[in-house]
């Protein structure tokens, strides 16, 4: 099939999917160029599956998250009320539990363990582990190598300050869900427009100055490899993280110059767009935009296939003030003691997300790609760490997964789970989707089958 | 008393210390180990316990007699395990698997730490004893801990002087910024695009146990040289810095090159570069000369190879062959000294007496430091050091109060209020005051807004307008040290409300270094009800609150302290009514102290002013070494403590005496550097 044939990106169908509620600057004058006609010979028919995990902290108010109804005739709950132009589109998973997060502290051992689905390590920094890899990581460890980026790791706030002395964690564990190694977790990208430079260099670069950051990278090595010489064993492994970030700058350089990869092209490139502005917006809504678009910029060129996005740290307590009917920041209400008032407030917390969470949906739907749209071929899940902000509880997750998978997940659906089912069993059949399998994840039983 | 003079004699036994004379005059200067925890090495000594094979004292002399005081801790942790632990965790019926009656002697308790980690964590927590059994007061709880806690760093404290891990460290963000600005010349913040590094150890983010790097920092690294590197090319100024040397009629361009790649590695590494690793570098400007670059763009994409180099990018020091700790080497020590009180490289100066080995002399790097804290260049330390000991850092980013309700809250509030402590530090840093002023005060750093804020009226500095300025305070005013200022009240409080609780905790924690163990699983939180509201202050509720008597025993400590700074609102404005009723800012402390207002409440604090000094050592101590401390580190903290006490709290006294110990003196043998994964945890 050839996919020039089909109608291609038009620059209202973006902004159509862009929705009428926010035309941001940035998005309002981006162009998507057409694919290269001579490239159009090697374009398999097929595009691959992608996968974003958006992440919310703090829980939801449990009574007001769970939808009526079971299997594809089920009733959206007042949280999940903006899905509504998508309940065709979404898996509403309940009674997943994070078995291994349910001990610790009430947040960061849920927030760090999320999606390694294992227990981190209790202290302030000496012996930081997650004892896991995490979902995405896994992922991208098998299809990392097809596009230039391995996956994008984007978040709005910086990692908190100090170490939470009265629980006993580094807030480092608090600020990532992404974990490549026990002892490595994935620094985020926090800067809409450094995030962007980032994604557009890695798929862009070329010519001279590639094969000169080749050069300076061979001596880096060199020096690193020298180095590696004279340490001890723990410093070694310090060294060698830079060094394997050095040597997958280099892979994605050699993949550039030879042409490698996946043999599909992507729909669109990066020429004409315009970058975000040089600062990180003030209002939460633009910044969380601007995210969710970097990561759909990100799918559509195919310059990764997996990333994850932190609406907040743990314990985040951005102010909400701005938010209609709220008045206070986002951790404190999720402390409700089931007062009326604060409940209110909490659930409309929990929406608004929702809200993004839509956006993000709306789109992608909106973006085609051959027959599909960027949705079908992809997975977009959203979870909180906790079920009750109250109660700091990692049963019953509220999760979401949106999108087809390429045609591997029957959406629609309301899917209830026998109390105490793992959250890892989903990661296990996320996995299978990506093309990424694994016999065992975590404290995974067995794969959720996610096609009717 | 006895333990600690062996430690530090047996210390002596170093023969290539070159400083060993001043840090045993040093060390006992002061009362060393007052703390009672002390005698139960003097119970075991004297009792000669089974395991205990031979005395600590080096040279074979009697030990001194042990005087047993009262009480003993040993007996008075035994009596607690047999009252509470033992009727479960005891020979064959034993919970869990633990018998804790076996472990009857330091000796078995040190030779198991995980495991006594594990009770230490569970008894503070609450979590043990178990709910069906009799509970542990809180301080009972607290003071367990510490004594298990203080098994483990008197054991430690034992033998030869120990300068404790050396972890490998990375730059911070901030350290990567001021090295690149020092090494170019410029102005430019060029770490501006690295990814924000979280804190470790004792709460700062130069820990190296948590500067991880990530794939994306290998790219970042490299943008970022060369963005730098670009900003200093266009710059006049920044390149005369650089090319110190330019080809001429007398030099080659390749020489040249050579000595202006070599003079800026050297400088990058903080050490003089190798032969090696100078051809190395020549190799690259030898590529870009080929592809037709200028002599200048040639060099500069050769600097791309130093500021990218993990040379460059890690504190890295030399190897420490076999199983002895070795004194530090003259660049090393530069560089720790330069890092800790510029977070930059070395300078010239200090560069010159690293290399004829002058600066490891006490009395040449006592002037350095002089030097070093009355050069502006200190600010970034201290801006870090202040800024992330109090939380004062957040303040306008993550901590922000509520917009509706405080609409003079704007972005220089904000700055005044992160800027406030920073001046402060600075002023004692620089005029060598006392630490205590920290605490207490007879001037404030205010602007024109603050000024007003703090409600001051005589002594108002000239020309008073956004920057800070130093203010001498009328007599018995309420202001005066951190615990007062804006800025802590502000990040003790909700964004809506104040908080004595946080509060409280905020002083116990930041200042004192006592926090309270966390609050118990699912417990119910003030009510903000209206009904619960109507006709209260927030004292009146919490003290409602705390009738719960499983919230009591901890919020007895918490807060009244609070209660103490109730005269402050959320943003740390005067108030005399919450809620339309007037504040009753008295307190009494479990200790039974009571005071009035925050003042009293500021001289109880200050009667504490020793336990203050130790855990603003371990915070100073934790940011000079880039690491969490270790069991054998709190001998210095000790040590240090004694000793600036006897020197009436200078500060300059403190910093020398870290530099003298030896943490910062000693580097522990690489092979045997304690691995970053030793403490185990959650089981």
């Amino acid at each position: 099939m050839n996919i020039l044939k089909n109608k291609s990106l038009s620059r209202r169908t973006l902004l159509r999917g862009a929705g009428a509620a926010l035309a941001l600057p940035w998005l309002e004058a981006m162009q998507i160029r057409k694919l290269l006609g001579s490239e159009q010979e090697n374009v398999p028919a097929k595009a691959p599956v992608r996968m974003a995990v958006l992440f919310m902290p703090n829980g939801v108010p449990p009574k007001k998250w769970t939808p009526e109804g079971e299997g594809a005739d089920f009733k959206l709950s007042p949280i999940l009320e903006p899905l509504a132009p998508f309940q065709k589109d979404i898996l509403v998973l309940t009674q997943l539990w994070n078995k291994n997060s349910d001990s610790g502290d009430g947040h960061y051992v849920k927030t760090a363990g999320l999606l390694t689905s294992t227990t981190i390590n209790k202290t302030v920094g000496v012996d930081l582990n997650c004892n896991g890899v995490s979902m995405d990581q896994v992922a991208a460890q098998k299809i990392g190598h097809l596009t230039p980026l391995p996956s994008i790791e984007l978040g709005i706030e910086p990692v908190a300050v100090g170490i939470d002395g009265v629980v006993g964690y580094t807030r480092v564990y608090g600020a990532h869900i992404a974990w490549r190694g026990p002892t490595s977790p994935l620094a985020k990208e926090i800067h809409p427009r450094l995030a962007y430079e980032r994604i557009v260099r890695a798929g862009g670069q070329g010519g001279d100055s590639l094969q000169a950051d080749r050069s300076v990278l061979d001596r880096v090595m060199e020096d690193a490899k020298q180095l590696q010489g004279q340490l001890g064993a723990n410093d070694r492994r310090r060294v060698d993280e830079y060094l394997q970030s050095v040597r997958s700058l280099e892979q994605r350089m050699d993949r550039l110059a030879n042409h490698q990869g996946d043999p599909w092209k992507p729909r669109a490139s990066y020429d004409g767009m315009t970058q975000p502005g040089e600062k990180i917006p003030d209002k939460h809504l633009e910044h969380c935009r601007l995210m969710i678009d970097l990561m759909v910029l990100a799918f559509q060129t195919d310059t990764t296939r997996i990333a994850t996005f932190m609406f907040g740290n743990s314990v985040s307590n951005i102010n909400f003030a701005w938010l209609d009917g709220v008045s206070d920041a986002h951790h404190s209400l999720s402390h409700h003691q089931n007062e009326e008032d604060k409940l209110r407030q909490y659930e409309r917390i929990a929406k608004w997300h929702m809200e993004q969470y839509a956006y993000m949906l709306e789109r992608m739907k909106s973006l085609r790609e051959g027959e599909q749209s960027l949705l079908e071929n992809s997975m977009v899940m959203f979870g909180s760490d906790l079920r009750d902000g109250n109660a700091h509880d990692p049963h019953n997750l509220p999760i979401v997964l949106a999108g087809q998978g390429g045609g591997r997940i029957t959406t629609g659906r309301h899917l209830i789970y026998l109390r105490n089912t793992p959250l890892a069993n989903l990661y296990l059949s996320m996995l299978d989707v990506m093309g990424a399998p694994v016999e065992q994840f975590a404290d995974s039983k067995e794969k959720i089958p996610l096609q009717a | 008393m006895t333990i600690a003079r062996k430690s530090i004699g047996s210390f002596l036994d170093i023969p290539s210390f070159s400083l060993r004379t001043t840090w045993f005059a040093f060390a006992l200067a002061g009362s060393i180990y007052a703390t009672d925890t002390t005698s139960l090495f003097a119970q075991q000594t004297a009792a000669a316990t089974d395991l205990r094979t031979e005395s600590p004292e080096p040279n074979g002399s009697p030990p001194e007699p042990a005087i047993a005081p009262t009480p003993d801790p040993w007996l008075k942790a035994t009596a607690l395990l047999e009252q509470h632990c033992y009727c479960c965790h005891e020979g064959e019926q034993k919970e869990g698997g633990l018998d804790l009656k076996k472990y009857d002697s330091i000796e078995r308790i040190v030779a198991d730490r995980p495991m006594w980690d594990t009770v230490r964590r569970r008894v503070l927590a609450g979590e043990m004893p178990p709910r069906d059994h009799e509970p542990l007061p809180v301080e009972l709880r607290q003071w367990f801990a510490e004594w298990v806690q203080n098994v483990f760093r008197e054991f430690a404290c034992q033998g030869k002087p120990q300068p404790g891990p050396n972890p490998l460290r990375r730059l911070n963000r901030n350290q990567y910024s001021n090295s690149i600005r020092d090494l170019l010349g410029i102005h430019f913040d060029a770490g501006h695009s690295l990814p924000i590094d979280g804190a470790g150890g004792e709460g700062f983010d130069n820990a190296a146990e948590t500067l991880f790097l990530s794939p994306i920092h290998g790219e970042k690294y490299l943008e970022a040289a060369k963005e730098a590197l670009d900003y200093s090319a266009k710059d006049e100024s920044s390149r005369r810095l650089i090319f110190h040397k330019l080809p001429d009629a007398n030099t080659t361009p390749v020489d040249a090159a050579k000595a202006v790649i070599g003079r800026f590695a050297s400088r990058a590494f903080r050490r003089p570069a190798s032969d090696a690793e100078i051809e190395n570098l020549l190799k690259l400007y030898q590529t870009a000369m080929q592809r037709k670059s200028s002599f200048e763009q040639a060099v500069y994409y050769a600097l791309q190879g130093v500021l990218v180099s993990p040379q460059f990018l890690f504190l890295v020091e030399p190897t420490v062959p076999g199983s002895e700790a070795q004194p530090i080497d003259p660049y090393s020590f530069a560089a720790r000294l330069s890092y800790f009180l510029w977070d930059s490289i070395p300078d010239q100066e200090l560069r010159d007496r690293a290399a004829d080995g002058s600066i490891l002399k006490e009395d040449v790097y006592r002037d350095q430091v002089v030097r070093m804290l009355n050069s502006p260049k200190v600010r970034p330390m201290a801006e870090s050091f202040i800024g992330q000991w109090l939380g004062t850092r957040e303040i306008g980013r993550r901590i922000k109060p509520d917009s509706k309700l405080f609409l003079k809250f704007d972005d220089e509030l904000a700055a005044a209020f992160r800027e406030e402590p920073v001046l402060m530090f600075q002023h004692i840093l620089k005029e060598n005051r006392s630490l205590i002023e920290l605490i207490d005060s007879d001037y404030v750093f205010v602007n024109s807004e603050t000024f007003r804020f703090y409600g001051l009226k005589e002594n108002r500095p000239e020309n008073l307008v956004q920057n800070l300025e130093k203010c001498q305070l009328p007599p018995g005013h309420l202001r005066g040290g951190v615990i007062t200022m804006a800025g802590p009240l502000t990040v003790s409080s909700y964004p809506n409300r104040t908080s004595p609780v946080l509060r409280g905790k905020w002083v116990l924690e930041t200042i004192l270094g006592a926090a309270p163990p966390p609050p118990p699983p699912n417990i119910e939180p003030l009510s903000e009800k209206p009904e619960d509201k109507a006709g209260k202050t927030l004292r009146q509720r919490l003290e409602l609150h705390r009738q719960n008597p499983a919230c009591a025993s901890c919020h007895a400590t918490l807060d009244p302290i609070g209660f103490g700074l109730e005269h402050f609102d959320s943003i740390g404005r005067y108030r005399d009514k919450d809620n339309g009723l007037p504040i009753d800012a008295s307190g009494q402390l479990t200790s039974g102290e009571t005071f009035q207002n925050a003042l009293e409440l500021k001289k109880l604090v200050l009667q504490r002013k020793d336990q203050f000094v130790r855990h603003f050592t371990v915070k100073m101590l934790g940011y000079a070494l880039g690491r969490g401390l270790v069991d054998s580190d709190y001998c210095i903290v000790d040590q240090l403590v004694a000793d600036v006490k006897e020197h009436d709290y200078k500060i300059q006294r403190l910093i020398l005496g870290i530099l003298r110990s030896p943490a910062m003196q000693l580097r522990p043998p690489s092979e045997i550097t304690p691995p970053l994964n030793t403490q185990t945890s959650n089981q």
